[in-house]
């Protein structure tokens, strides 16, 4: 999941996977801002088939936290 | 960072100095403190309402402002607030709440005296509203259009401008001068457009044109080298007389226009204008809304009930 998840940032923030780093986080990452991180989530539902709640959107600020709330939808 | 609501009376100059500043940092324009004043001026309550984000420095460095409108609904008065001139320093963009920060100061202000909210959000922060915020998407806008100069608008065309002329000319002298064909499309959702609405929203920017009872306002604005005559509102709402204020911009305007665009919905396009399909507009338009009151139903999110166009959302 970690990787699907990497490669969607990759996408979504037009960089390299291989450049996306283990603890990429939002506001520390030059390009996940507020709008590539809407475009992240919208990505990201498309992709796992879920649809996540304003409350769950500002949690999602690492890929930590991403894969909790995707575990927690599966 | 902290935030705070505030109504446009309890601005200070200071405040509308660094609206202002802000204003001119983010969107690359050159506003001043006056232009804010006059348009934060509500015809219907006289003010309206913001949403300050303040850095350490006691400055502001992010803002919204919801500006209150009266409008028709179903034939009652209601009272709409139109959310514009969001705007965060690109220095202050980390904290992904900060508009929602702002978004709820503004509210909290308001108090009851808003029935609904609405705006017209750029693609960029159209997510937010109804992604993050859960404002629901009511439905897009169209771009209409007569092109005079064609190479402005599409490059390797610099030869086809006698041709694009020549359609113009020969388009405009197809619109009938009579009313024959004046039938009136009536929608149930409308801004009250009086004399007092007019006086504010029409400053000297705008250009009249009027014949008898009927009005339309347009303004010329160089777009990217682009000399774009906006036709921002028309009334009675009919294709004969959108016709006629087409062809009269074009008479008065067409040494020094490349193009003549209404943006709105709703309009059975005269034959001089016609409408750009989705996949060629320069940007799409939606329009969002949010009810806060249970005098309204769920016909507003129906796009097909709205007269709406530039007038009901760019300030500018």
């Amino acid at each position: 999941m970690r990787e699907d998840i990497k490669k969607i940032m990759a996408v979504v923030f037009s960089v390299e996977q291989g450049s996306i780093p283990e603890d990429v986080a939002y506001g520390i990452h030059e390009k996940w801002d507020s709008i590539h991180h809407l475009n992240l989530i919208v990505e990201l539902e498309s992709y796992f088939g879920v649809l996540f709640e304003p409350e769950e959107i500002q949690t999602m600020t690492n890929i930590d936290r991403i894969v909790d709330c995707l575990t927690l939808k599966k | 960072m902290t935030y705070s609501g505030k109504t446009t009376i309890e601005l200070s100059e200071k405040d509308f100095s660094e609206l202002s500043g802000l204003f001119n940092t983010v969107f690359n324009r050159k506003t001043d403190p006056a232009y804010f004043i006059h348009k934060y001026h509500s015809p219907y309550l006289g003010y309206s309402f913001h949403g300050l984000m303040y850095n350490d420095e006691g400055n502001i460095a992010g803002a919204i402002t919801i500006i209150p409108f009266s409008y028709s609904f179903f034939e009652n008065q209601i009272a709409t607030g139109c959310a514009v001139d969001l705007m965060i320093h690109e220095n202050y963009r980390k904290d992904f709440l900060s508009l929602k920060h702002m978004y709820d100061h503004a509210i909290e202000k308001s108090g009851s005296s808003l029935d609904f909210l609405y705006a017209v959000p750029n693609p960029n922060a159209y997510l937010y509203w109804t992604k993050f915020l859960k404002w629901r998407d009511i439905g897009q806008l169209n771009y209409y259009i007569q092109v005079l100069n064609i190479s402005k608008i599409k490059a390797g065309f610099s030869g086809f401008d006698w041709m694009s002329k020549a359609f113009s000319f020969f388009m405009n002298n197809l619109v009938l001068k009579s009313d024959v064909l004046r039938k009136e499309q009536e929608y149930p959702i409308f801004k009250m457009n009086n004399e007092t609405y007019r006086k504010y929203r029409f400053n000297k920017n705008y250009a009249e044109i009027t014949e008898s009872d009927k009005y339309a306002y347009y303004t010329i604005l160089n777009e990217m080298g682009i000399n774009t005559a906006y036709i921002v509102d028309l009334h009675p709402f009919t294709k004969s007389w959108a016709g006629s204020v087409v062809k009269q911009i074009y008479t008065l305007e067409k040494n020094h226009i490349d193009i003549i665009i209404y943006i709105g919905n709703n309009l059975k396009p005269p034959i001089n204008l016609i409408r750009v399909p989705r996949k060629l507009e320069p940007r799409s338009l939606h329009l969002v809304g949010h009810s806060l009151s249970e005098k309204i139903d769920d016909r507003i999110y129906n796009m097909d009930n709205w007269l709406f166009n530039l007038s009901d959302f760019d300030a500018r």
